[in-house]
C-alpha cells in the first residue's frame, strides 16, 4: 500500500506516541527516509509543542492565602446566616430597614416610629416593606429565631429582641 | 501515602494548617489552569481560583482517596470554569461591553511573569512568540485544548488526564493528536503553502 504524504501527515501524532503497529512504523519511517518536506512536518511537530513553553504562568496574586481564608469566613457567615444574609450586604441601611420592619412583623406592632427605637436608625426607615416580606418568607423559623436572638448583628437593643423573640415562641 | 493524602487526612481531623499546605502546594496549577483554558486573568481569574478551593475545602471531609488529589482538584477546576464562561458568556451578550478579562488570546495578562532581563528587542520577540502560542492554543476547539492544556503544562499523563475529563483513553489521544496537527500547522517552522509545494504528491512505501 503506497503512503501519501497526507496520510504520514495524520499518522506522525500517534508516530511520536509509540503507538503505530509495527508495519505502520516501518512504512512511515521509510516514508520520511525519501520525503524532507514530511521530515520538516516531524520536526515541527515537535518543535510547536516545545514552543507552547513561550506561554508562561500567571504569577498568583501576592495575598491569595488571605484572600482565602477571608472568603472562607464569609462563606461561613452567609451558611450561618441562611436566607437572612442579604442583611449582611453592603448596603447594610437598606438591610437595616428591612430588619426593623421584619421585627416589627414578628411583634405585631408595625413600625409607626414609636416602641422600637434603635439608635442609629433615621426616618429613612419607611419604604423597605417589600424586602422585610422577602426576608419573612425565605425564613425558616429557626432561622428566624437566631436572627432575634442576636447572633446576627443589627442596630437592635437585647430588650427588643427580647420582645420580638417571646411574640414569636408564644403566638 | 502520597504528600496530599497525609495533609488530607490530617484536615479530616481538624487541623486547618493542612489545608493550607494543600492549598500552597496546588494554588498555583489551579489559578494557571484556569487563566490558560479560560482565558481570564486578574481578578476574573483568581475569583474562580478561590471558588475552587472554597468547593474542595467544603467536599474534602468526604473525600476518598479513589483518585489522586489532583485528579480531582483538576476536575472541579474544570467544571468551575465551564460553569463561569457561560454565566460570564451571558452576562456579556446582556452587555455587550468587554471587560477584557475573558478569553483575550493576544493581550498579555497584567499578572504575567516579567520576561527575565535582555535587551529590548529580545523581549519584545519573546512577547510575540508567548502571544502567538497562546492564540494557537486558545483557537483549539474547547476539548481539544483541555487536554493541551492538561498535558503540556500541567504534566499529566494520558491516563490522568482520562480522569480530569472523565473521557476514555482513545478519546484523549485523538484529542491531543488532533491538536499536536493544529498547532503544527499554525506554529511550525516551515510554512503550510511551502510544505505542499515541495511534497511529493506521493512517495514510495
Ligand atoms: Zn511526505
Amino acid at each position: 500500500m503506497a503512503t501519501t504524504c497526507a496520510q504520514v501527515e495524520e499518522l506522525l501524532p500517534a508516530y511520536e506516541d509509540g503507538d503505530l503497529s509495527v508495519e505502520e512504523t516501518r512504512r512511515l519511517e521509510r516514508h520520511l527516509q525519501a520525503c524532507p518536506p514530511c521530515r520538516q512536518g516531524l520536526a515541527d511537530l515537535r518543535s510547536s509543542w516545545e514552543r507552547l513553553g513561550a506561554w508562561k504562568d500567571l504569577e498568583p496574586a501576592p495575598a491569595w492565602r488571605q484572600d482565602f481564608w477571608r472568603n472562607l469566613g464569609r462563606d461561613e457567615e452567609r451558611r450561618r446566616l441562611g436566607p437572612w444574609r442579604f442583611l449582611r450586604s453592603r448596603h447594610w441601611a437598606s438591610a437595616a430597614m428591612a430588619a426593623v420592619l421584619a421585627l416589627g412583623f414578628f411583634t405585631g406592632t408595625w413600625w409607626q416610629g414609636a416602641p422600637v427605637q434603635p439608635t442609629g436608625m433615621a426616618a429613612s426607615v419607611l419604604i423597605s416593606r417589600d424586602l422585610a416580606e422577602i426576608a419573612l418568607a425565605s425564613a425558616e423559623p429557626q432561622e428566624a429565631e437566631s436572627f432575634l436572638l442576636g447572633e446576627v448583628e443589627g442596630p437592635f437593643s437585647p430588650e427588643i429582641l427580647d420582645e420580638a423573640l417571646s411574640s414569636v415562641q408564644a403566638p | 501515602m502520597d504528600e496530599d493524602l497525609e495533609l488530607i487526612e490530617r484536615f479530616k481531623t481538624g487541623d486547618k494548617t493542612a489545608f493550607d499546605e494543600l492549598m500552597q502546594r496546588h494554588y498555583r496549577s489551579v489559578l494557571n489552569l484556569i487563566y490558560r483554558f479560560t482565558g481570564a486573568t486578574g481578578q476574573p481569574a483568581e475569583d474562580l481560583a478561590q471558588d475552587v478551593f472554597l468547593r474542595v475545602y467544603r467536599a474534602l471531609p468526604r473525600f476518598e482517596a479513589r483518585a489522586r488529589f489532583f485528579t480531582y482538584l483538576y476536575k472541579v477546576t474544570m467544571n468551575l470554569c465551564l460553569k463561569e464562561r457561560a454565566r460570564w458568556a451571558r452576562h456579556r451578550s446582556r452587555t455587550v461591553s468587554l471587560d477584557g478579562n475573558w478569553e483575550d488570546p493576544v493581550s498579555p495578562g497584567p499578572r504575567a511573569i516579567p520576561d527575565p532581563a535582555g535587551s529590548a528587542q529580545d523581549r519584545f520577540e519573546r512577547r510575540e512568540v508567548a502571544g502567538e502560542v497562546r492564540e494557537a492554543v486558545m483557537e483549539l476547539p474547547e476539548e481539544q485544548r483541555a487536554a493541551v492544556i492538561l498535558h503540556r503544562f500541567h504534566h499529566l499523563s494520558y491516563e490522568e488526564i482520562t480522569e480530569v475529563l472523565g473521557i476514555s483513553l482513545p478519546a484523549v489521544k485523538s484529542r491531543l493528536h488532533r491538536a499536536k496537527l493544529a498547532l503544527q500547522r499554525r506554529l511550525g517552522e516551515g510554512t503550510r503553502e511551502s510544505l505542499e509545494e515541495a511534497r511529493q504528491p506521493e512517495a514510495a512505501g
